[in-house]
């Protein structure tokens, strides 16, 4: 008797261990590895040369920061729909301090621009009462009228000096010192964890006493932030500043964080890890296709038919509330 | 048991990245060794027997135009007698765009490149991308207009040269002829300003205004669609009674043309004439029905990418245009109508079946260098300034 009470507790320990197996998890994992092994089979090996991962750099960099700064507001289940016409309005204003004050200029005026923006995102979410969703597709219309005035409906160029710095190293340590203070931010501080709890039950963090309608718009400001130094990319890598600027950011950068199993409900599920998984798929995705001539209007059907996969598989449907 | 998962796919990520990564630079350093063995043995292409198999990539919009497609089929021709393939990659036509296209095309291997630069800041960057690659590119549909970056791009020896039209000659008749007829209103319709093309069209018909008193009363500029060009249409007519024209500089939408033309007819107001500089797909019926009364434009437009397509082939073949390798500028010829059946008689040898710029024998005996060694930059200019579909 003993032995088979033994017996089936060990069957129980083994059941418990192994747990429950669950796909959503390891999705994002397995689309990465999948599209690496094809594309790179498929290429003959090409995705992997030292020119393609340059160029998937310096595409890749633009959704890699993006979806950092996207995850703080995933974390509390928000959206901002104004991330490109950010971009393009934080774009110009830093060329115009290029040209008129000097080049050291641009990238002050870039942040200053962005962050600027995500503090109204902010302050319009937290003391109008307006929905994220909302509050960012009016800002986005805003800014895009606003770039052409600023603009005058044209091409602002830069100075051509400042088409010399956007250099490897400058981008990689761009991007590892995001991806670095990121994941720190958003495991280990106070921030980030109130990001989570907000998406989980902002009510409960309420009554902790914790400062919600700060904690709601600082996400926005970090992304005005970052926004603003992907413009400052985006201005000494081509050299100008257009209307068009950052046009498929606000795509490129959701699709990557659904890609990475991100959920658009928020809450303690949100993990960095998916950020960057995403955008390396998406990154690598868009080159693979390139690379095999497929045009860009097959792509964007693909890109369209990985979206809507990515959000079947990573869609939480029982803790899906309202967009905030 | 969930890490270690994670930490084996992960695994086997890095090492299947490694294994693929064996052929990394393989197409590559093909390219560099053919381009080196044609120059070093045998010092250019002499026949098409030596010409090694090589591919142009061009950024070309997807806008659906018929001649596009003319292109197509002009260079199925072009790249069969030559050994060549040619990879039409609809790209993104804003200055990132560009530069991706440029990156990606490089990486997949390519020997020569086409760009149609929304601006002339991108052409450093893609001038240094392709002198490090050893890829030939050049630049069709426009100029360069910045001085300093012409110098710059000018002293590549991987650039060849440019096909484009005289934009600003060409926006000059086109305002001369409205002078003429009388016209003292019209309405713009334009690219953004900074597209070099429209901005040196409007710098030519300003000129034209002033000499002939034509005051530009309203414009409107960008559009994506010919549902923008209905909009501005219709808003033009009601804020303008006294409007005589509306005058099209530039527009990337497929059929604003005629989405114009139908905004006026709906709107009663067909004595506004539509004036417009690139020939509208409709363009017999425009002209037929009375409100379209002139065209000028290039005789097809993506004439001049075959042209530049042209150069790069046989800057790859090692028998450049111009002797010493400088790049080559070639201007296009403005073709005027003004009439319905000049207007007919262009749309039917544009829609004509299986229609091509040039047939193959042209292409063989004339354009490539290997086999019509008096190629040069002004011979080259003369069979440009001899087409017309009309002939």
């Amino acid at each position: 008797m003993p032995e088979q009470i033994v017996t089936a507790d060990r069957m129980q320990g083994i059941k418990d261990k192994r747990g429950k197996f669950d796909f959503r998890t390891i999705f994002p994992f397995l689309g990465l590895l999948f599209v690496l092994i094809l594309f790179g089979i498929m290429t003959k090996g090409s995705l992997f040369s030292k020119l393609n991962l340059k160029a998937v750099l310096n595409d890749g960099i633009y959704v890699m920061i993006g979806t950092v700064g996207f995850l703080f507001l995933f974390a509390q289940g928000a959206l901002d729909f104004s991330v490109g016409a950010n971009m393009a309005t934080s774009c110009a204003v830093a060329a115009i301090a290029a040209n008129s004050i000097g080049p050291g200029a641009a990238l002050p005026a870039a942040l200053l621009t962005g962050t600027a923006i995500g503090i109204i995102n902010g302050l319009v979410y937290t003391k109008l009462r307006i929905s994220a969703f909302i509050t960012t597709l009016s800002g986005m219309f805003i800014l895009q009228g606003l770039v052409l005035v600023i603009l005058d409906g044209s091409v602002l160029a830069a100075p051509i000096s400042m088409l010399k710095w956007f250099t490897n190293p400058l981008k990689l340590t761009i991007l590892m010192a995001v991806l670095i203070i990121g994941y720190i931010m958003f495991q280990y501080t106070p921030y980030g964890k109130i990001c989570k709890s907000i998406g989980s039950c902002p009510e409960a963090v309420r009554q902790t006493g914790i400062n919600l309608d700060f904690y709601r718009a600082i996400p926005f400001v970090t992304m005005g932030l970052l926004v603003g130094m992907l413009a400052f990319l985006s201005l000494i890598r081509t050299g100008s500043a257009t209307n068009n600027t950052g046009g498929t950011l606000m795509f490129n950068v959701l699709n990557a964080a659904l890609l990475g199993g991100l959920p658009m409900s928020g809450g303690p599920t949100t993990k960095f890890r998916g950020a960057i998984v995403g955008s390396l798929t998406i990154a690598f995705l868009v080159s693979g296709m390139t690379i095999m001539g497929i045009e860009t209007t097959d792509q964007q059907i693909v890109k369209g038919i990985v979206f809507l996969i990515a959000i079947g598989i990573s869609f939480d449907r029982k803790n899906m509330k309202i967009i905030k | 048991m969930k890490k270690r998962s994670l930490g084996i796919l992960l695994s086997l990520i890095m090492v299947i990245s490694l294994l693929t990564g064996c052929q990394s630079n393989e197409r590559a350093t093909e390219a560099t060794e053919t381009v080196q063995k044609t120059e070093e043995e045998t010092g250019a292409v002499t026949s098409v027997l030596d010409m090694e198999a090589y591919t142009i990539a061009g950024p070309f919009p997807d806008t659906g135009l018929i001649g596009f497609d003319i292109l197509r089929r002009t260079l199925e021709l072009t790249m069969a007698a030559s050994n060549g393939t040619f990879v039409y990659n609809a790209a993104d036509l804003t200055a990132d765009g560009v530069l991706s296209f440029v990156e990606s095309e490089i990486a997949a291997g390519v020997e020569g490149l086409i760009v149609t630069p929304p601006t002339d800041s991108v052409l450093p960057t893609i001038c240094t991308l392709c002198e490090e690659a050893g890829v030939y590119w050049g630049i069709s549909l426009r100029s360069i207009a910045d001085e300093e970056i012409k110098a710059i791009v000018e002293a590549s020896p991987y650039y060849v040269g440019n096909c484009y039209e005289d934009e600003e000659e060409t926006g000059y008749k086109a305002g001369k002829w409205m002078g003429e007829q009388g016209y003292k209103k019209i309405a713009l319709i334009s690219q953004a300003k900074g597209d070099t093309t429209c901005d040196a069209r409007e710098v030519g018909l300003a000129r034209a205004c002033e000499e002939y008193g034509i005051e530009i009363v309203a414009e409107s500029r960008g559009f994506t669609q010919a549902s923008d060009a209905t909009s501005a249409t219709e808003s033009f007519l009601s804020a303008n009674q006294e409007l005589d024209a509306i005058f099209y500089a530039g527009t990337a939408a497929t059929r604003a043309h005629e989405a114009t033309v139908k905004a006026i007819q709906d709107a009663g107001r067909e004595e506004v004439k539509l004036v417009t500089i690139d020939f509208p797909e409709e363009m017999g019926r425009n002209f037929e029905s009375g409100i379209q009364v002139y065209a000028i434009g290039l005789p097809s437009i993506p004439y001049d990418c075959l042209i530049t397509i042209i150069k790069v082939i046989n800057a790859i073949a090692g028998t450049p245009i111009n002797d010493d390798g400088s790049p080559s500028s070639s201007t296009m010829s403005m073709l005027e109508i003004t009439s319905v059946e000049d207007a007919f008689a262009y749309n039917d040898a544009l829609y004509a079946e299986g229609y091509t710029f040039y047939d193959e024998e042209i292409i063989t005996q004339y354009l490539f260098k290997w086999n019509n060694p008096d190629l040069n930059q002004e011979s080259l200019q003369a069979i440009i300034d001899e087409f017309s579909p009309l002939n």
